[in-house]
């Protein structure tokens, strides 16, 4: 019986960003004899009500130390319930998934996607249960996406010494560790965010330390002064609020759910998603039931907070490595990424919602 | 005119209260002859004293219940032929006949116990006077039913997990699918035949509340019983989901 997987080493705790998606995984499970696929109606009936549990294993290669084995904990959490409306009873579904890593066994979890913001708007940092670490997985996403956005600039001719960058979500774990990133290395940053107490520290913070910045809590008015545009907030932004982006400036979308859901976007040649690890030895997942709700353009790739405890756990360096809000500094994220690196495991090449970006062929 | 709909407003929820009265006694009826042909079927003496009593407790609560709608003048109907509680009844004897009593405990202590447990603690939340507080105190009393069969089939699941697992797969199936179908958004297989009128469904919400998500944390606390047990979370997961929806 599978009840206590056994040879577990990390875990992965999730939830679907989308009723589409978990439509997908959930009529997948469904799948066996002649029955009919669920609609998202009926789906939504139960949905929420499924406590936490393992959804498959999964094994990742390492290219020093061979195959890890490790489980994807799904917290069943509704995807358009990510709100401050619902937040106690996410909280509580978070943490019964948190106490079932520590039951499986897990030496190193990973908090992905909203499960860490949940937990830490509950003010309870969960490093550990038991002999288990919690981390939020945030060093290895920043680290992941400021090498995107270098690499971003390079593909796209962009001087990262002249440009402005625009940061929606700055005040945020990852929007903080991307300025500390860039900080020294470009021209200016614009600051963003709803609240503007926390904007304020920030940018009074940056100018002591000679870094020109400005900051605003309404988006709109600041795009078509970017000529970099990274966004991490833990909300879909409105979609009128990029009418006046121009065509020149790079857009890294690396939110879960995705920050910008617009089709304007989509069409926007610079844009790409951020935040992305690929894996060179791969992983697999039991008859890779991961396929059917975890689609990417490219194969072997896996958001950077969930990558982070798989290197952890390749290292067999079990910690809370990302813990807290503000903590991530720049020498970590080198720390991160060059562990990572070790194992096989490196920023993904720049892709959007449809394919992988190359360089346009020029034309002779 | 304010009168008027007012009062139709009262007997709304008079009905709704009525209808649940009636399901809760006739679940509880059903559970008293579930646990009296037990007692009949099985041949060790102590398995069967311990059905006699079971039979015993789930008599006091039906009683409970009918006091109480006497009290306010509720009607209930108390149809242990209706559809889905008949279809019930049966998929248990099949396994008394049997002298399964493990078989029988999974049914009565575990799958209907759990939506007893978590529907009573939901109307009890819901209605506001004596009959909600009775709802809740029976459903901490059921609590200590499942906690009960929680032990003996955790001992059971160790002796020969594979056999284990595949009997409670095949009694979900035969069970979890009338109660999925009884408690399904829209009427699976018609009316239940306990219920005045329309089925109460469509009124809980006349005490603000509602059936998904009655049937939610019925399976949520059946879900999370399944896994106190033993039984692999992935499997059981499907099992849900193939429900009846
Ligand atoms: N790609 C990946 O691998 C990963 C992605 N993520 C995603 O990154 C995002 C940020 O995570 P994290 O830093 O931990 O979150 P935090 O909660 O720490 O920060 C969120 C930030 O977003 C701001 N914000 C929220 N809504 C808006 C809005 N509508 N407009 C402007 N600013 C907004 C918040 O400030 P204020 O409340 O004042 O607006 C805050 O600055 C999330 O979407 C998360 O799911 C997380 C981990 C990994
Ligand atoms: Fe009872
Ligand atoms: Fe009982």
């Amino acid at each position: 019986m599978d009840n206590q997987p056994s040879g577990i080493k990390f875990a992965l705790i999730g939830h679907q960003d989308s009723w589409e998606k978990a439509q997908k995984f959930v009529n997948h499970i469904r799948c066996t004899g002649n029955m009919q696929d669920l609609s998202i109606d009926k789906i939504k009936e139960v949905y929420t009500y499924i406590p936490p549990r393992i959804l498959f294993e999964l094994a990742f290669n390492s290219k020093k130390n061979g195959e890890i084995k490790g489980a994807y904990l799904e917290c069943f959490i509704a995807p358009d319930e990510l709100n401050i409306a619902h937040l106690q009873k996410n909280i509580a579904k978070v943490k019964e998934t948190c106490d079932l890593a520590a039951k499986i066994g897990a030496s190193v979890v990973s908090l992905g996607g909203f499960s860490s913001i949940v937990l830490e708007s509950g003010n309870v940092a969960l490093t550990k249960i038991d002999t288990t670490n919690f981390t939020t997985g945030n060093t290895l996403t920043a680290a992941f996406i400021c090498n995107s956005v270098e690499k971003a600039c390079e593909l796209w001719d962009q001087s990262l010494a002249d440009a402005t960058v625009l940061i929606i979500g700055s005040t945020g774990d990852i929007g903080s560790a991307c300025i500390s990133y860039f900080s020294g290395k470009v021209n200016k940053m614009i600051l963003c965010a709803r609240n503007a107490g926390p904007l304020k520290k920030q940018s009074s913070e940056l100018s002591s330390m000679g870094v020109a910045n400005s900051f605003s809590t309404t988006i709109k008015e600041h795009i078509k002064d970017a000529d970099i545009i990274i966004s991490v907030a833990s909300s879909i932004i409105a979609e009128n609020d990029f009418d006046e982006l121009s065509e020149h400036t790079i857009v890294c979308d690396a939110g879960y759910p995705k920050n910008l859901q617009n089709k304007y976007l989509n069409n926007h040649d610079r844009y790409f998603l951020g935040g992305m690890g690929i894996v060179e030895k791969g992983f697999s997942s039991e008859d890779n039931i991961h396929e059917s709700f975890y689609q990417f353009p490219l194969k072997n790739v896996a958001h950077g907070c969930l990558l982070e405890s798989i290197v952890l756990a390749m290292d067999q360096s079990y910690c809370a490595f990302s813990k807290g809000k503000g903590n991530i500094t720049v020498l970590d994220m080198e720390r991160i990424l060059e562990m990572a690196k070790l194992h096989g495991i490196e920023p993904a090449p720049l892709f959007n919602n449809e394919e992988i970006i190359r360089p346009k062929t020029l034309a002779f | 005119m304010i009168t008027e709909t007012l009062n139709l407003e009262v007997n709304a929820t008079d009905q709704v209260i009525c209808d649940i009265l009636s399901q809760a006694i006739v679940g509880e009826l059903i559970g008293m002859s579930n646990f009296a042909s037990l007692a009949e079927s099985i041949d060790d003496v102590y398995e069967k004293m311990e059905a006699v009593e079971h039979a015993n407790c789930e008599r006091g609560h039906a009683e409970g219940f009918m006091a109480i709608a006497e009290k306010y003048n509720y009607e209930p109907v108390i149809n242990l032929k209706g559809n889905y509680w008949d279809s019930i009844r049966n998929c248990f004897l099949k396994y008394a006949k049997a002298k399964d009593f493990i078989g029988c405990l999974i049914i009565q202590e575990v799958m209907l116990e759990c939506f007893a447990v978590s529907m009573y603690r939901d109307i009890g939340k819901a209605i506001n006077n004596e009959i909600g507080e009775l709802f809740s105190s029976i459903s901490r009393e059921e609590e200590d039913h499942i906690e009960h069969s929680i032990a003996i089939l955790q001992e059971e699941m160790n002796k020969d997990p594979l056999a284990f697992f595949k009997k409670v797969e095949t009694i979900h199936g035969d069970c979890m699918t009338i109660l999925a179908e009884w408690t399904a958004s829209t009427d699976l297989r018609g009316h239940c035949g306990v219920c005045k009128g329309s089925c109460m469904k469509d009124s809980l919400h006349h005490i603000n509340i509602n059936v998904a998500s009655l049937r939610g944390n019925a399976l949520n606390l059946y879900v999370k019983t399944l896994d106190r047990i033993g039984l692999p979370g992935r499997k059981t997961l499907q099992w849900i989901i193939n429900l009846p929806a």
